[in-house]
């Protein structure tokens, strides 16, 4: 068909979208069958017409599947995840508190066991060791140190891989680490957290987003029971660099602490570790203030002086933190009941 | 209307068998569609016109869903893939909006 150029030829994508007419080729077709004689329009009940509907259903059906289906499946998968580990979480509870209880029975056997006998020094011996090594309650005058996140970083409920990580105004391992080091170093002689009793086999570590003490996690806010004489403690703490510390969290990043004096604190007692590897040196036991020289960037060895004499709970106790603040695992064999 | 019926009956195949489409043909997938979508109403509106070509509307649809795909593959290979199927799916939409357009004049006279 010829027709003639239109004045704004050069126009001719524009018109062709908004002005268009049907599909030229069907015009042609039609001419050309009405020149043949032909009815100008074939018959759409062919085979192939057919064929074609089918396939575009078929494809449209298929699309819409395909297309729609990825996102329930990865929602559906988190949340089989997320009820994997309540349920994880709530049978790991359970064992801990089995074990607490059998330990208690274990505690009495042993008293009663001992005590009638005239091993009465052998007890004294063993309760003081359990007090240092973290394995029954304590209680006692101290500091509760409070850390908490800055502000702006606390309300936002969103998801936390959206600032990419740590941002400025969250609380680091490293803050808790350096702080239980400080309170150490002050003097306190029994430390928990949030709860969780730091033993000589405890750690501090992160690992994603969370602050892992003895591989459990904390909600913040994050409270440090510190055991030992007030006075004291808040003075040596303030006074060391720690204390300098503290105060740049406060200012810089705008991370509130408060420190506080308390007549009467408790620390809970933490599960026994059970050694596998470490021995004692002199089987007679001799109660000798051996202060192995475990040194923290060796971490992974460190824990390797079986039980530790309950005179000196102070210098002891600080070899067992973690240096590194990398959320890598420390390989030290750790055989507490934790929850997986 | 066969042919709406042959429709139908391939939207229930696919609901039915549900097949996995290959992950190399997936990007693909929505233009392949939105074109064949154009060739159909085009054949729709060539029906209520008179001048229903089957023939045509084969190549049409055809040529429409290979064209389409090789412009959104050779917009990924030199690294302009949103803008291209953009582009596409401009062109497309239109196509459809004016088909659908002339489809209603014929249907309602409105």
């Amino acid at each position: 068909m010829s027709i003639t150029p239109r004045p704004d030829a050069s126009m001719g994508l524009i018109t062709e979208l908004m002005e268009r007419p049907l599909e030229p080729s069907y015009a042609a077709a039609a001419h050309r069958r009405v020149e043949a004689g032909l009815p100008p329009s074939t018959s759409t009940r062919s085979v192939t017409i057919v064929i074609i509907a089918l396939v575009v259903g078929f494809v449209l059906a298929v699309a819409a599947l395909s297309l729609r289906s990825t996102t329930s499946v990865v929602g559906q998968a988190r949340m089989q995840l997320i009820d994997q580990i309540t349920a994880r979480q709530t049978v790991g509870d359970q064992l801990a508190g089995q074990i607490q209880t059998l330990e208690k029975q274990i505690a009495a056997a042993r008293a009663s066991a001992l005590a009638p006998s005239g091993q009465s020094a052998l007890l004294a011996q063993l309760n003081s060791l359990q007090v240092a090594a973290g394995s029954v309650p304590v209680t006692g005058p101290g500091l509760l140190v409070t850390l908490d996140d800055a502000a702006p970083t606390k309300g936002s409920n969103a998801d936390p891989r959206a600032n990419g990580g740590f941002g400025d105004g969250r609380v680091t391992a490293t803050d808790l680490q350096v702080i239980t080091n400080g309170l150490w170093a002050a003097g306190a002689e029994a430390i928990s957290i949030n709860g969780q009793r730091l033993t000589t086999h405890s750690a501090i570590r992160f690992a994603g987003q969370a602050i892992l003490v003895d591989f459990r996690a904390l909600a913040r806010p994050y409270v440090v029971t510190a055991i030992g004489d007030t006075a004291t403690m808040q003075g040596a703490f303030g006074a060391s660099t720690v204390g300098s510390y503290v105060k740049a969290l406060t200012d810089n990043y705008g991370i509130p602490v408060t420190i506080e004096g308390n007549g009467s604190l408790t620390c809970p007692a933490s599960s026994v570790p059970v050694l596998r590897y470490a021995e004692p040196l002199a089987p007679s036991a001799v109660p000798t203030a051996t202060t192995t020289p475990s040194t923290p960037a060796a971490a992974p060895s460190a824990t390797s002086g079986a039980k530790k004499t309950g005179s000196a709970a102070k210098t002891t106790a600080s070899p067992s933190k973690t240096a590194t603040p990398a959320g890598s695992t420390s390989a030290a064999p750790r055989p507490q009941a934790t929850t997986p | 209307m066969i042919p709406a019926l042959g429709l139908l009956v391939g939207v229930v195949i696919g609901l039915l068998l549900h097949p996995t489409v290959p992950l190399c043909l997936q990007p693909y997938l929505p233009i392949a569609v939105i074109a064949a979508l154009d060739a159909v109403f085009g054949g729709v509106r060539a029906v209520l016109d008179g001048v229903f070509n089957d023939k045509v509307f084969v190549v049409s649809f055809l040529s429409n869903v290979l064209v389409a795909a090789f412009i959104v593959f050779l917009g990924d290979q030199l690294g302009v893939g949103s803008q291209l199927s953009t582009g596409v799916v401009v062109v497309l939409g239109i196509r459809i909006f004016s088909n659908v357009a002339a489809i209603r004049r014929h249907l309602f006279k409105a």
